[in-house]
């Protein structure tokens, strides 16, 4: 199984790491811009994705957007944010994200959500 | 004759040493200079290495520390070994403590829950409290600002007491960073300083203490309008744009009051509040200020919106058609709008006015009814 994380926090990054793979959910792939995400994601097969909104070149939005209308790919995406505006939560949820998480977050919970969207 | 080119050799070979002098010093001080910047980038890259180094190593064992702790039963010992290492190593240097406080901090940021206490507890027993305390001794602003700021991010509640000396410094940002820290920290009465605070409250301090408190339990706010009588104009507009944010009900009652304030702001973000608050019950109080306020555009603006969202279209909708009739154009144009969506009684009014007055609120009445401006 293979998760692409992508958010320009490295401590953050290496944290999910950490728990996804103390979980057995697989390989963990880490993209801490949008840029290196979009083109992990043109190069690999993710079983799911996790992403933040806001980072350097694209953000998490345009990735979700990206995915689903350019790559085609119903591959299940996790936002998170520190924003957790209505509009922006919605906004996520109509391009086709499957979840979102407002920052700060409890690891153990995305650790459950994750194990609920890839059917485990 | 000799005698004169002797002197003048003598003077040229004295005025060349003068050069040669003056070229050494030169280029010795460029050396110096150009040595100084090596050393010092040397220095730099060297730093920032060890911090690369360090950061890693603390988030690989924070890491551990916080998910196996949280998800499994980890021996004592194991937690007991990893303590000792980091203590260690927090304790050789102030870089180390640096970096150890830096990644708690960016940690705690984006983790909540257990884990997130984890981090604060971390924060004490590696006596990294000490620390930061040790900064608010130093001569530097900056310094105790920072220290102010990893205080009140890693929750340590027992600094309080100290923090609140600094809400009444002469530096602002200093002032600033203390009343935001006590706003997190101060869980008895988050805003009671604000009871006899006298400075300034800026909109970048009003925009944080909102963030802080909307992340804070509902039930724990404090009454805003308790500060709505203070002496100080920006505690008062800070209190009312709360109980505006936060849609506190309670301060409905005291609202009236505040129309007729000597500051126009105050009576202004008053009629406001009234009308984010759906305060139909002071529709009546408000329309007895339409002569104080008439002048003022931005108040007449704002009592008219204000009637158009709260008040009685049977009562009120007179009041704002005398609006129409309003020096100022954005008066007018807000009194066309609050007509045009009261009900079909008060759209008759307008368009009964706009044709007394052979159209000229035509434009604004074309504008409201534009459906893709709505």
């Amino acid at each position: 199984m293979k998760i692409l994380v992508c958010d320009d926090d490295e401590a953050l990054i290496s944290m999910v790491r950490f728990k996804l793979s103390r979980e057995n959910f697989g390989e963990v792939i880490k993209a801490v811009d949008g840029r290196e995400a979009k083109r992990l994601l043109e190069e690999n097969d993710f079983d799911l994705i996790i992403s933040d909104i806001h980072m350097p070149f694209h953000s998490g939005l345009e990735i979700v957007t990206h995915v689903r209308q350019v790559l085609k790919k119903k591959t299940p995406i996790i936002i998170l944010s520190a924003e957790g505006l209505e509009e922006t939560v919605l906004q996520a949820f109509d391009i086709g994200a499957n979840d979102f998480i407002t920052k700060p977050f409890s690891p153990a919970e995305l650790a459950i959500r994750v194990k609920r969207l890839l059917n485990l | 004759m000799n005698e004169q080119s002797s002197f003048t050799a003598i003077h040229a070979t004295s005025e060349v040493r003068i050069f040669i002098i003056l070229a050494l010093i030169f280029f010795t001080a460029a050396i110096l200079f150009v040595g100084f910047i090596l050393v010092s980038r040397f220095t730099k890259n060297k730093r920032q290495e060890k911090e690369a180094i360090l950061r890693n190593y603390f988030q690989r064992t924070l890491n551990a520390m916080i998910i196996m702790e949280t998800t499994s039963s980890v021996p004592a010992s194991s937690h007991v070994f990893k303590l000792d290492t980091l203590r260690t190593m927090t304790g050789k240097s102030s870089l180390a403590r640096q970096v150890m406080v830096n990644q708690l901090v960016s940690v705690k940021k984006s983790i909540s829950g257990s884990s997130s206490k984890i981090l604060e507890r971390l924060y004490i027993e590696l006596d990294l409290h000490t620390y930061s305390l040790g900064k608010l001794k130093r001569d530097s602003w900056q310094k105790k600002a920072q220290g102010i700021r990893e205080l009140a991010e890693l929750n340590y509640q027992p600094a309080v007491e100290t923090i609140r000396t600094y809400i009444v410094s002469d530096n602002r940002t200093l002032r600033e960073e203390s009343l935001l820290a006590l706003v997190r920290l101060d869980n008895e009465g988050p805003l009671s300083f604000l009871d006899q605070y006298s400075g300034t409250i800026s909109p970048w301090m009003r925009i944080n203490i909102h963030y802080h408190l909307s992340k804070s339990d509902a039930r724990k706010l404090p009454q805003f309008s308790r500060w709505f009588s203070s002496s100080n104009l920006d505690v008062v507009l800070f209190a009312l744009s709360m109980a505006r944010q936060f849609r506190q009900s309670s301060a409905i009652p005291f609202l009236t009051a505040l129309l007729s304030h000597t500051d126009t702001r105050v009576a202004g973000l008053a009629l406001e509040t009234i009308s984010a608050l759906e305060a139909h019950e002071l529709a009546d109080g408000i329309t007895q200020r339409v002569e104080a306020f008439w002048t003022s555009e931005k108040l007449s603006s704002r009592m008219v919106r204000c009637l158009g969202r709260i008040g009685y279209t049977s009562e009120h909708k007179y009041t704002i058609l005398r609006y129409l009739d309003h020096p100022e154009y954005t008066v007018r144009f807000n009194a066309v709008q609050a007509l045009y969506k009261m009900d079909d009684e008060a759209r008759q009014l307008l368009l009964d006015f706009n044709t007394k007055m052979n159209g000229i609120l035509s434009g604004a009445i074309e504008h409201v009814s534009e459906p893709l401006l709505q």
